[in-house]
């Protein structure tokens, strides 16, 4: 307090803010609101000034002004969405129906415009809309993002007049509180945001196919799939950051059942199948797995593993870095 | 509401009597607390069918009213269009949900799964990780032949929460407040994320967050029949996803609410977790135990115990909050400000309040004692706490946003 020469000053301040709030005017928010919406516009300007290579001073300051200006009214906006909420929650003004529907409709509809704005650039190529018309995603994201939030909280707004839902009744004594209640309601709030602003990734997600999910790896047990018996037992590498998918059986398995799945970290001398198969892996840091002809032997597991012996082991099917051995073990 | 709630009943029991006649196991102990569970699920089922209904009107403006239930509408049909064109399985249900439902079909029982596992050093326990709840699910919707994708099952449940809440909700918060509760609830990113994919986490969380609305409303109204539906829904939970501590929660919950109010309808609260918890937690421990013989996967010892305790005091404590508090960000976010937001007036006197409040606050704790505890017995433990601590608390949103939308309200 005292670095602002004082409590008095401190609470000439808060009570000149509190003043100003309680005097927010309806037109204020409208037209702060209605220039946030026209943003866009700068950047599209912006881009006709480069594209005709005009050279009026004072367009291109505007021009070259548009990344600030966007930033600066994206802020405005929001505080008076928030102070305009914070006043309605104190009963300080009345919903005004008119520019409530304006907020929320005119909110909904830059979020779907965005949306769709953005969709159009997945659909071609990264820069497509920046290159055509000079709007940039990020400022998309964060326009159509703040166009949801802020047309929620306005329709919010308007539900304590005739529901059961009454900010009213939340005095004033409770202003801590009402905080707390108020900043949960609006990260909620936030939250639901998220999901509507990210609604391309999740699309994204639910169309991987079990390839994207699985990387290579997956083309391996596709592989063994299609080129061994069901009834076999298939050997393969222990599960680590190198194999991470057909080292993992409960994964694998799902592909080969009803194969028999043998992880490498068990198989010894004294723990093996009779007859198995096995992918043979080229990487270009090490192979899997290790066999050494002379010894007629096969390191399934690095370095500390055991060399299993074999008695036969024929190739039923190669490609260029991959083949898949048939290995007895031993006599049945 | 009734229907909606003997739908949920009904799948359980369902799900408890197709691995009991699977099983075919003569394991008295295990064949007791396994009827116990269908007979407390059939006599709640019962009680709930006698529900008369609610005929309460309220007088709704239309627009406002329709625009709400377009607007969640909306988000459902999102999510059941994201789960039509679903490509693949996601990890989970590959490795677990689907695997044991094409096991199942080649008539291997539960308890035989693990045999799977012989060859295998590092999944020994995964095949029972999970009670079967979604695998029977998965299980009967490949035996419809359905070349629709599975992740639709998975995505109606919320559709189902939304119902749920809003029909629950209604006579509390007023229609307006039902619908924005529910709206807010499937459209947060978590949920929402979650509904498309193959996992147990949104199921769970619906038989939590009804479980605790009704038991709320049983708290609120002295309804028997909502205390038994709710304490139900809730312990069936643990027929999804066992190794949450959600039982635990409860049973806290009531008992301190008890203890310091001395009020009854807690005391019934208490006592019904006790023996519907009670049976379900015997029966799949006793399945897991003496007939599949599940080893151990967890190794909390009195070292590791020891080892938490000095941790509290050379920082390992400060440096685990952060990551905790990271992992859970945002859920936390209303969590706490939906404890810590004073009660009006009317409203501080209401004991299903406190009851929540307390509930969102224990489930806090237990978790960050969980996850602190086992970051000294486990490797896996900050993957386990990155990866599903935000998915296994996704009930605590609709119940944060109950208590926020409740202190705005009449």
């Amino acid at each position: 307090m005292n670095c602002f020469g004082g409590g008095k000053f401190m609470k000439k301040l808060i009570n000149k803010i509190k003043k100003s709030i309680g005097n927010m005017n309806v037109r204020v928010v409208v037209i702060s609101w209605t220039l946030f919406l026209l943003t866009p516009m700068l950047d599209i300007f912006r881009y006709q000034l480069i594209v005709d290579n005009r050279n009026f001073w004072i367009l291109n300051i505007i021009g070259g002004l548009s990344g600030k200006l966007f930033e600066v009214l994206l802020v405005i906006a929001v505080t008076i969405a928030f102070i305009w909420q914070y006043n309605s929650y104190h009963n300080k003004v009345k919903a005004n129906k008119g520019v409530v529907t304006y907020i929320s409709l005119s909110g909904g509809l830059i979020f779907l415009l965005s949306n769709y704005l953005i969709k159009i650039e997945n659909y071609n190529y990264p820069n497509f809309l920046y290159s055509h018309f000079g709007l940039r995603v990020d400022r998309l994201i964060v326009y159509g993002f703040t166009g949801a939030v802020v047309a929620l909280l306005a329709i919010l707004g308007t539900l304590p007049v005739r529901s059961k839902i009454n900010i009213k009744k939340y005095k004033l004594k409770y202003k801590l509180g009402g905080l707390f209640t108020y900043f949960g309601l609006a990260s909620l709030l936030m939250n639901s945001g998220l999901t509507f602003s990210g609604y391309s990734n999740f699309r994204y997600l639910a169309n991987l196919t079990y390839y994207d999910k699985f990387g290579s790896e997956f083309l391996l047990i596709k592989i063994l799939k299609d080129r061994t018996p069901s009834s076999s037992t298939i050997i393969v590498p222990k599960q680590s950051v190198d194999w991470q998918v057909l080292g993992n059986q409960p994964v694998t398995r799902y592909f080969l059942y009803p194969r028999t799945l043998f992880g490498s970290g068990v198989i010894s001398n004294r723990n093996k199948p009779w007859d198995a198969y096995f992918i043979y892996v080229q990487r270009p840091n090490y192979d899997w797995p290790e066999i050494n002809d002379n010894k007629k032997c096969i390191k399934f597991y690095n370095d500390i593993g055991e060399c299993v012996d074999y008695l036969t082991l024929d190739i039923l099917w190669h490609s260029d870095n991959q083949k898949i051995y048939k290995v007895t073990f031993s006599k049945p | 509401m009734k229907q909606l709630i003997l739908i949920l009943i009904g799948l359980v029991i369902f799900t408890d009597i197709f691995l009991l006649v699977s099983e075919r196991s003569n394991n008295i102990s295990w064949l007791f607390w396994q009827i116990i569970t269908v007979f407390s699920g059939l006599w709640t089922a019962n009680k709930v069918f006698r529900l008369k209904k609610n005929n309460e009107t309220e007088d709704l403006v239309w627009w406002k009213w329709g625009m709400l239930v377009t607007l969640a509408t909306t988000i459902c049909v999102a999510s059941l269009s994201l789960a039509f064109n679903k490509k693949s399985l996601d990890w989970d249900s590959v490795a677990l949900y689907a695997s044991r439902a094409n096991f199942l079909k080649s008539e291997i029982k539960f308890s035989q799964m693990l045999e799977f596992s012989k060859y295998d050093d590092l999944n020994s326990y995964y095949y029972l990780l999970y009670p079967p709840y979604t695998t029977i699910l998965h299980y009967v919707w490949d035996m419809t032949n359905t070349s629709l994708p599975p992740a639709i099952f998975y995505s109606s449940f919320l559709m189902i929460i939304m119902l749920g809440i809003y029909l629950i909700e209604k006579s509390d918060l007023g229609g307006y407040g039902a619908l924005i509760l529910g709206i807010v609830t499937i459209s947060s990113n978590q949920i929402f994320g979650l509904s498309f994919f193959e996992y147990t986490n949104l199921p769970y969380t619906v038989y939590v967050v009804l479980g605790i609305l009704l038991i709320k409303k049983y708290i609120q109204s002295g309804y028997v029949v909502y205390a038994w539906a709710g304490v139900y829904l809730f312990c069936s939970s643990q027929a999804i996803r066992f190794s949450e501590p959600a039982l635990g929660v409860l049973l806290c919950t009531s008992a301190l609410c008890f203890w310091i109010t001395k009020s009854k309808p807690y005391l019934l609260i208490t006592f019904l977790t006790i023996f519907m918890g009670g049976s379900r937690f015997l029966s799949w421990s006793i399945f897991t135990d003496q007939i599949a013989h599940l080893p151990n996967f967890t190794n909390i010892t009195t070292v590791s115990l020891l080892e938490a305790i000095v941790g509290g005091f050379i920082g390992s404590l400060a440096n685990y909050s952060a990551i905790f508090v990271k992992a859970f960000y945002p859920t936390i976010v209303a969590t706490v400000a939906a404890i810590l937001s004073p009660l009006t007036g009317k409203v501080a006197n209401n004991s299903e309040i406190i009851f929540i409040k307390m509930f969102l606050t224990i489930t806090v704790v237990f978790y960050f004692c969980g996850f602190y505890l086992l970051s000294f017995s486990t490797f896996w433990w900050r993957s386990a706490l990155s990866e599903s601590l935000m998915r296994s608390t996704i009930y605590l949103i609709p119940l944060s946003g109950y208590i926020l939308i409740k202190n705005v309200s009449r």
